[in-house]
């Protein structure tokens, strides 16, 4: 039987290596020790920041991001029963609904910050492309969402962007969500006229926005 | 150009794929065997195309690819595969020439080969970028009047009489309207009524586009622009377009975007994927010509350092080696106006994909196509004098000098840094519709430091 630091080790080197039965082999056997399950999600998320560093310097591509993140997913889920019995809280940093707006298809740039803010621990709502401001304030409500997030590459879909704030003011819930914003067209000057709480420019600055919003 | 009705069927009637599936799985994993099948590499140090053996590789494994995953429709979530036949009989059509615009300003573009001597043509412009209304026409005179662009590339109008443009609303079908007829009079006022435009760039819908078209606005001889999606995908928008330009007999250019990193991965597999793509545009736009942007990093934006220049050079001498197709390319430095990194970036970017074959070259559009009123004609007198200047040398030459060239800011656009530079309204008179003096002794001096590392300029 491995020891808990080999089975750690074991956990960490699948993710980072992509490898989905390698990592399920190490959360069942850190399941089948009884070990305290925050230490391996803790652990994990290690190793998708490793995979979220080696996107950065292009030694990694978005399918292996999208593919560790639902391996972490897989392993949350495994090891969230055996919390709760244990009347542990979720290790998640908090919930992100995120979508590319209404009139848009081009939602590459949302899947990478998805993928990069999955990577970094928080849960995320994904609701696609081309999300009506309806649907997306709407989940931010049903998931009692944290942030919500909207993308827009074109000038002429990013007006669609501050509609968020409007419409969030609009039904009495601006206090409970924070917005942040990103798109090739936008700029931190374009998302302070809107009333959002944040700009990214990229996925890097996408979670490091939303840890900082989740802090205050 | 493929049958709309078939590939509406073979739409709805294929097998379901979940998108998701599609992205992260079945698409890279055939690109990397793929790119390790046929050995295709990428080398930072060979930027300009030098091995034609690789160069045809890169097409064998595009058309591998064609032929394995197919096509993904985003509107129905299947794929449309088609067959070997199918497609070798639709590329012989292509005609490797074509016309564009009217009149004196008529021009005809014929394919150019790897390391054709010919120059290509160029189309100043915007790309896409936006532009204040109050500004749009005089930024495209601007363009007009420099002698040697072609034709112009249009820019989004960012507002209407004051309005923000909204996607899928009215104003979304005015503005489309509205680039076309201001851009056609920044053109009648440079004396060039007759040149052709590429549009629309102000409305992502296929009913705001159609509305482009129009007394005063887009004619049947400018270039329609048809986007394929990313990532060996379409939907039905995009074929709503196909049936509008090929039902109304006009002429049409088949884009796509890519961005490196994403579902293609790196540069070796983007470029297999971009040639994949160029066939497709081809064949389900009815398009002689494809255009690309660079593909852009999607942590810096950038997309004029080694790697994106490379995935596009070797992109356009795989399509020129192997189809009859036109192929056309966005320029998008990082910089803006008015800086000598915008101009450097142009050079080495330009003098690639020249050396790669390319024939129509758009812009160049600083900082990437993002700023507001970034844009106008001497990014496009540029242009299109380094890519005379570029025709000329051998491509080992060129490799060099683009290589060298690089170093000198790849570090800034990889950081993110590059130099904002000067609007339109910054750099021309704008009563006159001329550069600044500022302006032109910097691009003086350029081409004197160009002409220094061996690039022969004709003006």
């Amino acid at each position: 039987m491995s020891s808990e630091n080999e089975i750690l080790q074991k956990a960490y080197d699948s993710i980072v290596a992509i490898d989905e039965d390698g990592t399920a082999e190490a959360v069942k056997e850190w399941i089948d020790a009884d070990l305290d399950p925050i230490t391996l999600l803790n652990k994990l998320a290690d190793g998708m920041t490793e995979v979220g560093s080696r996107f950065e310097t292009m030694e990694y591509y978005l399918p292996q991001v999208m593919i560790a993140a639902d391996i972490m997913d897989t392993s949350s889920n495994a090891l969230s029963e055996k919390m709760a019995a244990a009347g542990e809280t979720s290790a998640m940093k908090g919930t992100v609904v995120i979508g590319t707006i209404e009139g848009d298809i081009h939602d590459l740039g949302k899947n990478i910050v998805a993928g990069m803010l999955r990577a970094a621990a928080f849960k995320v709502v994904d609701m696609g492309r081309d999300v009506p401001v309806t649907t997306l304030v709407q989940a931010a409500i049903d998931n009692k969402a944290d942030i919500v997030a909207g993308s827009a590459l074109m000038s002429t879909t990013m007006p669609y962007l501050g509609d968020i704030v409007k419409m969030l003011e609009g039904r009495g819930v601006r206090e409970n969500h924070k917005v942040m914003v990103g798109g090739a067209p936008l700029s931190q000057e374009y998302a302070d006229n809107i009333g959002a709480d944040a700009y990214a420019a990229n996925s890097h600055q996408a979670v490091e926005a939303a840890k900082k919003l989740i802090s205050k | 150009m493929l049958d709309i009705f078939d590939l509406y069927q073979k739409s709805i009637e294929a097998d379901k794929i979940e998108e998701k599936n599609f992205d992260n799985r079945i698409l890279p994993k055939k690109l990397n065997e793929l790119a390790k099948e046929y050995d295709i590499t990428y080398r930072p140090d060979e930027i300009v195309p030098q091995d034609m053996d690789m160069v045809d590789s890169i097409y064998k494994a595009a058309m591998d690819l064609l032929l394995d995953v197919g096509i993904y429709n985003i509107s129905t979530s299947s794929v449309v595969k088609l067959e070997e036949s199918e497609i070798k009989a639709q590329l012989k059509l292509l005609p490797g020439e074509k016309t564009y615009g009217v009149g004196n300003e008529k021009v005809h573009v014929v394919q150019r080969e790897v390391g054709d001597k010919r120059a290509p043509t160029t189309f100043a412009g915007a790309n896409g970028g936006a532009i204040s209304e109050e500004y749009y026409a005089k930024v495209m005179e601007s363009c007009a009047r420099e002698p040697l662009t072609a034709g112009i590339h249009c820019g989004t109008v960012a507002t209407l009489h004051g309005m923000e443009m909204k996607a899928r609303s009215p104003i979304e079908m005015l503005g489309a309207r509205a680039e076309a007829v201001w851009t056609r009079e920044g053109m009648r006022m440079a004396g060039r009524p007759g040149m052709p435009m590429v549009g629309i760039m102000s409305s992502v819908t296929s009913e705001g586009q159609i509305f482009g078209d129009g007394p005063g606005a887009m004619r049947p001889e400018d270039m329609h622009l048809l986007c394929l999606l990313n990532d060996m995908k379409f939907d039905w928008d995009a074929l709503k377009k196909a049936v509008n330009t090929s039902q109304n007999s006009l002429t049409v250019d088949g884009c796509m975007c890519p961005i490196m990193g994403g579902y293609t991965g790196g540069p070796a597999t983007t470029a297999i994927a971009n040639v994949a793509e160029g066939l497709v545009a081809y064949m389900l736009f009815g398009a002689a010509s494809y255009s690309i942007c660079p593909p852009f990093n999607p942590m810096s934006g950038e997309g004029s350092s080694a790697a994106p220049t490379f995935v596009s050079a070797h992109t356009g001498a795989a399509l020129k080696r192997n189809t009859k197709g036109l192929y056309s390319n966005y320029v998008f430095p990082s910089a803006g106006m008015c800086t000598d990194m915008m101009i450097d970036e142009t050079a080495v970017y330009v003098s690639a994909i020249t050396a790669g074959g390319i024939d129509i070259l758009f812009g160049a559009a600083g900082t990437c196509g993002t700023g507001l009123d970034a844009y106008a004609g001497m990014p496009g007198r540029i242009t299109a004098e380094i890519g005379r200047a570029a025709a000329k040398m051998s491509l080992a030459d060129m490799n060099e000098f683009c290589v060298e060239l690089e170093k000198t800011y790849a570090d800034v656009v990889k950081a993110g840094n590059a130099p904002k530079g000067k609007t339109f309204q910054e750099c021309y008179d704008v009563k006159t519709v001329k550069p600044s003096k500022e302006y032109e002794d910097l691009w003086a001096k350029s081409k004197a430091k160009f002409t220094d590392m061996g690039l022969e300029f004709e003006f």
